[in-house]
């Protein structure tokens, strides 16, 4: 079954390839410009493998897969991906 | 970011589906309130299966607690509840994510709700303002099936009766009450979100976390009540 | 080297001798992610290919039916490491769909309802190797697992296997489909363990 979580679940592969939390980073959908910290795409996941959409058109933002200790992550549907540190 | 060794230093039941573990990390960093770490199980066989747990404590230090429940022919959450030992070995990722937070220093009034193992990064909240000695107010309400099932309770009862306004707890049951039970039997829904939680008057930063269906539908209702959407965070734990 | 935890056994599964490298048998169905399911009524259901030249054969869930079908029976191999042994299958041969295209291109791209797509060679859909499959274990094959129809290329990595396809388009190169674009490897050959890129 794929489960349906959000960005949050991320975190861990993200933090295998940059030593700074993604998930707080804002992204702009390429589709539709929305921007939101990649924390709150919706994200299915199934096996290692996840796909982040846009929470308001539901393009695909970026597709990640984690097997064993592989890590492969592409940002395709991205437009930019921006630090602003909140505190 | 890698794996490090954990070992289990004690395991608590907290209901009759779901357990407490303290794990000892060396070299844990310490973590935020709020905050998940992954967990890498691997058979003697090299096989693995990874998922992501909330931390119910925070702070510095290297022994941490999760709270886990079981998911019925889950394939990780019923060797955590049921089979694991203290002295048993696994590995953790973290400490993850840096959105799902309180910081201590966030002078907002704050609602938390938390739907079954929702509860688990909210009582890191919880746990951490207590600790912090914060005067911001705390109000949390906890969504389970019976009075059974709310993770924590003993501590969250504790939370809620100490003098003053910076805590209260509310409770909905979605199967069972306690007898006398007041309240409406069910769902969480806009009525019960209005009736126990703070109003948008306050302005409160919100905390939404559990299975992903429960965590859209009160997401979905904060924001008809008037609710700023930038002020609603959320956590979707999966499962229907 | 991970740690082993004592007595964590994970889902079923058992030794076998002839798995390709890294796999891991499974009892289960092993279903790729691509997002939400297609609900693909067979009324509505076409299978098509297209060639450079602008030639389009198409069927229709009957037409297609007319076809001759072929029973399966083979292993599969998902790029997330499980492998499952002597599943069954019933579908059309792609040397009985491509038997009146014309085309000097060499790569095919597979198109699936909900969007998704996956780039082959044409020589491994030929010869025996590929199908369009309606069946799985004697039932209609269920939309979870790609229904009403998937292409089913057993001896590539399961992704390669398009869920819920809906035809093929001939191209000159091989241009990349989803999960190659986003990491996969080009091919997929599981005893080469051909996951990534750059392997
Ligand atoms: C960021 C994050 C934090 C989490 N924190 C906690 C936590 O603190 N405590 C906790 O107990 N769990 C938590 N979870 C859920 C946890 O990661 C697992 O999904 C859960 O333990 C089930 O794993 P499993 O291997 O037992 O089940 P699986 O074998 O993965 O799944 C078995 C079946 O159960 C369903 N299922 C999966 N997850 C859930 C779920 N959460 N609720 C209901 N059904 C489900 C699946 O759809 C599947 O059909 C968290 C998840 C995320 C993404
Ligand atoms: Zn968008």
């Amino acid at each position: 079954m794929d489960e349906r979580l959000d960005g949050n679940v991320l975190a861990g592969m993200l933090g295998e390839l940059f030593d700074f939390d993604a998930t707080t980073a804002k992204g702009r959908c390429r589709h539709c410009g929305d921007e939101a910290v990649l924390a709150e795409a919706h994200v299915i996941a199934h096996d290692g493998e996840f796909v982040a959409r846009c929470r308001k058109c539901d393009a695909e933002l970026l597709v990640a897969m984690e097997h064993h200790d592989d890590v492969v992550v592409s940002f395709r549907g991205l437009r930019g991906l921006g630090i602003h540190p909140a505190y | 970011m890698s794996w490090r060794l954990a070992t289990v230093g004690a395991a608590m039941r907290l209901t009759d589906s779901a357990r407490s573990i303290r794990l000892d990390v060396p070299g844990w960093p310490g973590n935020l309130a709020g905050q998940h770490l992954d967990l890498r199980l691997t058979a003697e066989d090299g096989y693995q299966a990874v998922r992501s747990y909330s931390i119910a404590s925070a702070g510095p230090g290297e022994s941490i607690e999760l709270g886990v429940d079981r998911v019925p022919d889950g394939e990780v959450s019923p060797y955590l509840v049921d089979d694991v030992m203290t002295g048993d070995q696994l590995e953790v990722r973290g400490p993850l994510g840096g959105w799902f937070v309180w910081h201590e220093d966030d002078p907002s009034p704050v609602q938390l709700i938390g739907g079954g193992s929702g509860v688990v990064p909210l009582i890191a909240m919880a746990r951490a303002h207590r600790a912090a000695g914060a005067t911001s107010r705390f109000r949390m309400l906890v969504s389970a099936r019976t009075p059974e099932d709310v993770l924590f309770a003993p501590e969250l009862s504790a939370l809620d009766a100490t003098p003053g306004d910076r805590f209260a707890l509310d409770v909905v049951y979605t199967r069972r009450g306690p007898e006398d039970w007041p309240f409406p039997i069910g769902r969480v829904d806009r009525a019960a979100l209005e009736r126990t939680t703070l109003p948008v008057s306050d302005s409160p930063a919100i905390f939404v976390c559990g299975p992903t269906g429960f965590v859209e539908t009160v997401a979905d209702h904060l924001v008809a009540i008037g609710h700023d959407p930038d002020r609603i965070k959320t956590e979707r734990f999966g499962g229907a | 080297m991970a740690v082993i935890s004592r007595g964590f056994g994970g889902r079923a599964r058992r030794e076998a001798p002839d798995l390709p490298p890294g796999q891991y048998l499974t009892e289960d169905f092993p279903v790729l992610s691509a997002g939400p399911t297609p609900d693909v009524p067979t009324e509505e259901w076409q299978f098509a290919i297209r060639t450079e030249s602008g030639q389009t054969l198409r069927w229709s869930w009957d037409e297609f039916h007319a076809l001759p079908f072929e029973d399966v029976s083979t292993d599969i191999h998902c790029v997330t490491r499980w492998s499952k042994l002597g599943t069954s299958w019933r579908g059309v041969a792609l040397d009985t769909l491509f038997a009146d295209v014309e085309t000097s291109e060499e790569w095919v791209m597979a198109h699936s309802y909900g969007g998704y797509t996956t780039n082959l060679a044409l020589d491994d859909l030929l010869d025996g190797r590929a199908w369009v499959v309606t069946e799985f274990d004697g039932e209609p094959l269920d939309p979870e697992h790609g229904g009403p129809a998937r292409l089913l290329v057993p001896h590539l990595y399961f992704w390669k296997s398009a869920k819920w396809v809906r035809g093929l388009t001939m191209q000159a190169e091989d241009d990349p489909g989803f999960w190659e674009q986003n990491g996969y490897h080009t091919h997929g050959d599981p005893w080469r363990e051909e996951r990534y890129w750059g392997q």
